[in-house]
């Protein structure tokens, strides 16, 4: 069923040009590896303030590897609030978060359509959870905040195709970009926090080249032959305590140690991303 | 009066200001683990207790130990310069401006626009009862008599309400419509306590005026 | 004398009495000398600078970033490809030459929005505003008035300039002349090129469809010039991959420039990784420039009432002013807009202008006078947006 409200195109099914087999192999075996060290997050570009008309807004970005074809993850984030509750809505003491993540048509390698799909309501699920333990919900009584991030460019390679199931691991990273994003645009509106929540990944790789897997912090995908497993970490730093987390992967259970550290480095890549946060909004008073 | 001292500083949220012992907590602040942090990106301002001991007047300075708590300054965060845009909360007892939006014979719905001196970004529902328009001669009122759907009134809150309105009243004298235009859609000027008039036709229509300041 | 002598601050009056605000500033009461101006500190005829970036989003094969003040609109370019076996009415016109001889034809008859870009679909423009770009577009819902009203506009403001080739967008294929001849896909592609006689010439077997796609970033009034400039900004930019139709999967394959005999290999080979981004591309055609230009019409009096406006047009004092570009607040006021498409872009720049689309909404003041007088402020606007284009 075709959506009448907006412009549909042809009736036939349209399809991307697809790219030769062999190219895309032989891309494969010349991916670059890693350029930054394990324990280094990608230079990250933060503003606050970019749509004036909101209450609230942040715009991120995260550098591109140095690459072409391989874009950086681009957000903007508005927070529309406090404002006061739909009439249908019953009293509530404290403020209610509504979060809201999709992907432009053209963030990504496939044209995203416009309605949300489940992986987006997916990724709205976990950004609530990472804010909502960082705002203080019972300043606002009965009013709500509405947080919407809009994914203007996925964090992608261009022309990796099927070389693994690696879209699963790039929400990762667009999810610590949206918590990060989202927590400058709250700090921009105005909005109680007990501090500062930042996002940030960390993911068990193994590389041809290296004899046992090894953690990274900030993974591209496309930069490792395999990703075994990742964890997406909202921490608050001065509270020390995670809002969320997120892991996902293939880890032996007799191996807690290998999962803590996972975690640790999921929270030192918070941390880091934390204080380009703080510099930021630092730097817009005054 | 309370002062602000001179120092200012900015704060994140989750900034630490200091020991809950040594200050008291004002807006944009909370308190955690006996700690004072900031909950606001803004400006750090402290203020002195109303009434500070001893004869000379120094406000550049944060004094602290051996006074009783009712005596600690006060630390708050504030968004002033920060961002004009400022969301505040209605609370009981805050004069606020509003528009007439809907009118029953029970009720006017309005939407309130200023709080204080603040003005808002989002628009608060608040009602105006009709037991709340006036003090005297309470059981004679009308809405219809009172406002009109798109005047301005002056009204104080005194109830936080249901799930989606705030209790206003304009029961005094100072409280009540202080911009309304005519049925013709001419601005009108008040004549006494209860007519504004249209100065184009001449015709007046009743209110709930407010004093003039 | 009847205003209320109440005072307030200036943010103040202009929340209450917004229409009043705007007056004044409008038209300065006698003692104070200051200039008329808008709130916004705007001369009334004075349109925010353009600023326009391109060719930021790496996933589309076009892009756009354009800002007017406070309102921002992204727009991405991506061209799919549409197999002819896949077009429901399809009239195949078999050769080439037959295909251009038809676009002659219609060339010549002039009809707007004739032929395969309208028939087939091939332009898909869509306008986001559910990004939270202003506090009255949060997602969630399906597309406002306003969205579906502008992406309509879009659509039929890009067919009815004709601003795309509908040549530019088929896709050709010539069969190979010889049944179980091992050539490679080179020669193939020599051959396609040269062959263009007889039964064995190419064959139209698919288009390329521009999915146009708009995203607001940020919405302080006047979305549809913002809109539009960003269509063409990202048409223009618009880069699409050469690709090779494939017969046996029925699709179209992108074509390497780091194939093994062209010379470009060695040098994408030289640098390891940027062998798979060579793809040819080819930018897209684009004619004309044509550049929307929208203004409103801010009334003195504020109830414009049918019977009321009628009489009151004929009084002396009852004036109006035309704001050029107007910002959210003043769109409030406004009841009356009128958005006029110049493109003076035919004869190098300085070649007489056209007039593209004249849309006027409501209101009566606009008439004809004063609509050919706006031509000349969209001539000025037009400059300034090819300008920022460059």
């Amino acid at each position: 069923m075709s959506d009448r409200r907006r412009i549909n195109g042809p009736v036939g099914a349209t399809i991307p040009p697809v790219s030769e087999d062999g190219a895309s192999r032989e891309v494969a075996g010349s991916r670059g590896g890693r350029s930054r060290p394990p324990n280094a997050i990608r230079k990250m570009y933060l503003k606050t303030g970019v749509t004036p008309s909101a209450s609230g807004s942040a715009y991120l970005e995260i550098e591109t590897s140095g690459r072409s074809g391989v874009s950086g993850l681009k957000l903007s984030c508005t927070v529309h609030g406090p404002r006061s509750l739909p009439r249908s809505s019953p009293f509530s003491p404290h403020i209610i978060l509504s979060t809201h993540v999709k992907y432009a048509p053209f963030a990504t390698r496939q044209r995203r359509g416009y309605l949300r799909d489940p992986s987006e309501r997916d990724l709205g699920t976990h950004l609530e959870a990472a804010l909502r333990g960082a705002i203080i919900a019972d300043r606002w009584p009965k009013s709500g905040v509405d947080i919407i991030v809009s994914i203007i460019e996925g964090d992608q390679d261009r022309e990796t195709s099927k070389t693994q199931g690696d879209e699963s691991w790039d929400l990762m990273n667009a999810l610590s970009g949206c918590i990060t994003v989202a927590s400058a645009a709250l700090a921009d509106a105005g909005i109680d926090c007990v501090d500062t929540v930042a996002g940030g990944v960390a993911a068990l790789v193994s590389d041809k080249g290296d004899a046992s897997p090894s953690i990274v912090i900030d993974p591209i995908p496309s930069e490792h032959d395999r990703i075994l497993a990742a964890c997406c970490i909202a921490y608050l730093p001065t509270r020390d305590e995670v809002t969320n987390l997120w892991f996902k992967g293939d880890l032996p259970a007799s191996d807690t140690e290998l999962y803590t550290k996972l975690v640790e480095k999921g929270i030192q890549a918070s941390a880091k991303a934390n204080r380009v946060l703080v510099e930021c909004l630092g730097e817009t008073v005054g | 009066m309370a002062t602000s001292s001179g120092t200012t500083s900015v704060a994140i949220p989750g900034q630490l200001l200091g020991p809950a012992s040594k200050f008291q907590p004002g807006p944009g602040t909370h308190i955690h683990n006996a700690n004072l942090y900031s909950s606001l990106l803004g400006v750090v301002h402290a203020s002195q207790p109303a009434k500070p001991p001893g004869p000379a007047k120094r406000l550049t300075k944060i004094t602290v130990p051996t006074q009783t708590p009712a005596e600690l300054p006060t630390l708050s965060v504030s968004r002033t310069g920060v961002s004009e845009k400022r969301e505040v909360l209605p609370e009981v007892g805050n004069t606020v401006l509003c528009r007439v939006t809907r009118i029953t014979p029970r009720q006017a719905v309005v939407a309130i626009l200023i709080c204080g001196d603040t003005v808002l970004e989002a628009e608060w529902q608040g009602l105006i009862r009709v037991q709340d328009v006036r003090a005297t001669e309470k059981d004679k009122v009308k809405i219809y008599e009172s406002f009109r759907p798109g005047d301005i009134v002056r009204a104080e809150v005194i109830s936080l309400g249901d799930q989606a309105n705030f209790y206003l009243s304009t029961a005094r004298n100072e409280l009540g419509v202080i911009l309304a235009t005519s049925e013709a859609g001419n601005n009108m000027y008040p004549v006494n306590w209860k007519e504004y008039m249209d100065p184009e036709t001449g015709l007046s229509e009743l209110r709930k005026v407010a004093k003039p300041y | 004398m009847a205003a209320p002598s109440l005072s307030f601050s200036r943010p103040v009056f202009a929340k209450l009495s917004p229409h009043p605000y705007l007056l004044r500033t409008l038209a300065p009461q006698p003692p104070s000398d200051a200039a008329a101006s808008r709130t916004n500190g705007r001369a009334p005829q004075e349109a925010r600078p353009v600023h326009i970036h391109t060719s930021s989003l790496s996933h589309a094969h076009g892009s756009a970033l354009v800002r007017t003040g406070d309102t921002t609109v992204i727009c991405g370019v991506r061209g799919e490809v549409l197999p002819v076996a896949n077009i429901p009415q399809y009239r195949p016109q078999a050769t080439q030459q037959q295909q251009d001889d038809g676009d002659e034809r219609a060339d010549e008859r002039g009809g707007l929005g004739r032929g395969e870009l309208k028939d087939y679909d091939l332009l898909v423009p869509n306008i986001e505003l559910a990004t939270g770009c202003a506090p009255q577009f949060l997602p969630g819902v399906p597309p406002t008035t306003l969205a579906q009203t502008l992406s309509t506009r879009v659509y039929s403001l890009l067919h009815s300039c004709r601003v795309v080739d509908p040549k530019s967008l088929r896709i050709w294929y010539t069969p190979p002349t010889e049944v179980g001849n091992n050539m490679d896909t080179e020669e193939q592609q020599r051959q396609q090129e040269e062959a263009d006689d007889g039964d064995d010439g190419p064959q139209l077997v698919a288009y390329w469809v521009l999915y146009i796609d708009l995203l607001f970033v940020s919405l302080d009034g006047n979305p549809f010039d913002a809109a539009w400039a960003a269509v063409m900004a990202a048409l223009r930019d618009t880069k699409l991959p050469a690709v090779r139709w494939d017969p046996d999967r029925q699709a179209a394959v992108l074509q390497n420039n780091s194939q093994p005999t062209t010379t470009t290999a060695t040098a994408a080979a030289a640098v390891p990784g940027q062998g798979k981004n060579s793809i040819k591309t080819t930018p897209l055609p684009v004619a004309g420039l044509p550049v929307a230009c929208t203004a409103a019409v801010f009334p003195e009096k504020k109830h414009g009432g049918e019977s009321m406006a009628a009489s009151a047009a004929a009084t002396v004092g009852n004036r109006h002013w035309i704001l050029l570009d107007p910002d959210r607040s003043e769109e409030t006021l406004c009841g009356e807009t009128i958005t006029m498409v110049v493109d003076c872009s035919s004869g190098g720049g300085g070649g007489e202008t056209r007039i593209k689309s004249i849309e006027k909404q409501g209101g009566v003041v606009l008439g004809r006078e004063l609509i050919r007088g706006f031509a000349g402020v969209a001539e000025k606007r037009w400059k300034e947006v090819r300008d920022a284009m460059q």
